[in-house]
């Protein structure tokens, strides 16, 4: 036996009497039992849902700033950019704070692990790298876009209808779909990078630069990339919920990202020496 | 390959950049053994394990446990239980969660029922702190469950790293009876470095030094073989001359002088594979020549650490 064969033998052979990702229902409720009993959750429930509703709260309060303290509107206090219910939704959806909280949530979960030697621990019971895998980015995808994504939201909605009126449910359910598909790439480059290096700074960094290469890249070349991008797939849902015109390119680009990072993060777990 | 054994390799080699890690391992572990895996540091006993575990990939050779080859993935790992040197568990678990979760990692003909669990925990002596959470756990009692987590899905083979190396006394001496309970039961693999525990439970022993398989055979014959070579004499009336007379008979291959106590001298005579029957012989009659008083003319019984010794060569020699 060779490493190439073993590797090509490892790949094809990760079933279990015919089933793929054995081990994987196990795997994901221990997982999501790990998002329940520790305190993780709770942090990013808190923290995404003030933030999210300030930033939808921000034009009602410098509103009232200007009508209720001249000095203030002397000195340069920011005008009000819309009371509109929909764009500030949108600017807390804009915050984008999710991400940043999905990212920080899920650069750990493989690292973690392998320095402890839980994953070596369960990378010799009878279960599929991939399947470890797998279910670390369902359960974290599901956990987040609860704690960081439906439930901020909800808050959101209910500051924005205090503050300005009911927004249109159509923009608010695109939303929450558009912060899951978010939710859900992060969490996968955040998981990719964790199989490729082992220290939780070195996986911060390269998805932290996932995040931040579209918004430079679309600003360097002349052309408009950004349908093309799976990152634009947040934009693309609140299009479609708003009834805006929108293409098919940007979700395909969506899934052959998410597909690719699966399938590099699957062959990168294989041949982790652990 | 023999086809009895457990685990059978051949050729299993480890290379990382500089360093053979593991070299041309050819073993076949019968079934039902305590093998013991020995070595000073450094050896490739981990290493070994650590490719038996299906954790790291050989560089090349080939390994089977019950007939199934490594390559066969989860498959081949089913029929593995796996305890790390340190082990480590999900601290928000107990220890009953832990044996339930690792129970439904397996395929439903394997899974432990309720009672299963409770019974294997019970077995490890953890039936009392089965609801206890394992970041409470000692060492001791993490050891403990590590070999009940490595029980619990009916593997054909225990592969167990240093089990023993990081407990105290009475942790060290509750996890070797344990594992002296499971002979006939499974076969338990496992590595040590610490002789006297080999000594006391495995029935067969493979030394490693250097990446490389030095010995493998069973522990009484491993000890067997280096009682043949070696003669304790003590012999009255003895003058200087006697050494030199003694290290001229037929079949000897040196002679050293321990102890001197008056005409009193015990000698340590080291004899060629075989021939220690002969030597005494020869010394009974060597003595009655010389009118001299043969006090003891026996065959001496080395321990697992002088063998040990005796097999594995001192780094500062091999440097």
């Amino acid at each position: 036996m060779t490493a190439s064969t073993a590797t090509i033998t490892r790949h094809r052979a990760d079933r279990l009497d015919g089933r793929p990702l054995p081990g994987l229902r196990p795997l994901l409720r221990k997982d999501l039992g790990e998002w329940i009993h520790g305190r993780r959750a709770i942090v990013v429930l808190l923290i995404v849902s003030v933030f999210m509703a300030l930033a939808a709260a921000n034009s009602w309060l410098n509103a009232w700033i200007i009508a209720n303290v001249p000095e203030a509107a002397e000195a340069g206090a920011s005008k009000v950019i819309s009371l509109a219910p929909l764009d500030n939704v949108g600017a807390a959806v804009a915050s984008q704070i999710f991400v940043f909280a999905a990212i920080f949530a899920a650069m750990s979960l493989i690292v973690r692990e392998r320095e402890s030697g839980t994953l070596a621990w369960m990378a010799s019971k009878p279960v599929s790298r991939s399947s470890i895998l797998v279910s670390k980015w369902l359960s974290a995808t599901v956990a987040l876009w609860i704690v960081a994504g439906l439930i901020p939201l909800g808050v959101t909605a209910v500051v924005v209808t205090i503050l300005y009126g009911a927004p249109p449910l159509g923009a608010v359910v695109a939303a929450g779909f558009g912060i899951g598909a978010a939710i859900a790439l992060f969490v996968a480059v955040a998981l990719a990078a964790s199989a490729l290096v082992a220290s939780q700074p070195a996986v911060a960094g390269i998805t932290f630069a996932a995040f931040l290469l579209p918004t430079i890249v679309t600003a360097i070349i002349p052309f408009d990339i950004a349908p093309y991008l799976p990152t634009s797939m947040p934009a693309w849902l609140m299009a479609l919920g708003t009834g805006a015109p929108v293409g098919v390119v940007t979700p395909i680009a969506w899934v052959l990202g998410l597909a690719a990072l699966g399938v590099f993060g699957a062959r990168r777990m294989a041949d982790l020496e652990l | 390959m023999t086809d009895d054994a457990a685990i059978t390799t051949a050729g299993l080699t480890k290379h990382y950049p500089g360093v053979a890690a593991l070299t041309d391992l050819a073993i076949d572990v019968p079934a039902g053994s305590i093998y013991g895996f020995l070595g000073p540091n450094g050896a490739g006993k981990s290493t070994t394990i650590k490719i038996l575990a299906g954790l790291t990939r050989p560089t090349r050779g080939s390994a089977a446990v019950a007939g199934i080859p490594i390559q066969a993935g989860a498959a081949y790992r089913r029929e593995v239980g796996y305890l790390a040197q340190e082990p480590r568990f999900y601290d928000w678990m107990t220890g009953r969660e832990t044996l339930r979760f690792v129970s439904s990692l397996y395929p439903p003909e394997r899974r432990a029922t309720e009672n299963g669990v409770l019974t294997t925990l019970a077995r490890v002596g953890l039936g009392d702190a089965a609801d206890r959470r394992t970041a409470d756990y000692s060492g001791g009692m993490r050891q403990r469950l590590g070999i009940a987590q490595a029980l619990i899905g009916r593997p054909s083979v225990l592969l167990l790293d240093e089990p023993v190396s990081s407990l105290d006394p009475i942790g060290r001496r509750e996890v070797l009876e344990l594992m002296a309970e499971l002979k006939g039961e499974t076969t338990v693999f496992y590595s040590t470095h610490i002789l006297e525990d080999v000594q006391r439970v495995s029935d067969h022993v493979a030394i490693l030094d250097r990446g490389r398989l030095v010995r493998a055979q069973p522990t009484a014959d491993l000890l067997a073989s280096f009682d043949q070579d070696q003669l304790r004499v003590v012999i009255g009336g003895a003058v200087d001359g006697t050494a030199v007379g003694l290290a001229s008979l037929a079949g000897v291959l040196g002679v050293e002088l321990a102890e001197r106590d008056g005409d009193i001298r015990n000698f340590v005579v080291r004899v060629q594979p075989d021939a220690a029957g002969a030597v005494q012989a020869a010394i009974t009659a060597f003595a009655a020549e010389r009118q001299l008083t043969v006090i003891e003319n026996h065959v001496v019984r080395l321990g697992l650490e002088d063998a040990f010794l005796r097999l594995v060569t001192p780094k500062e020699h091999a440097a």
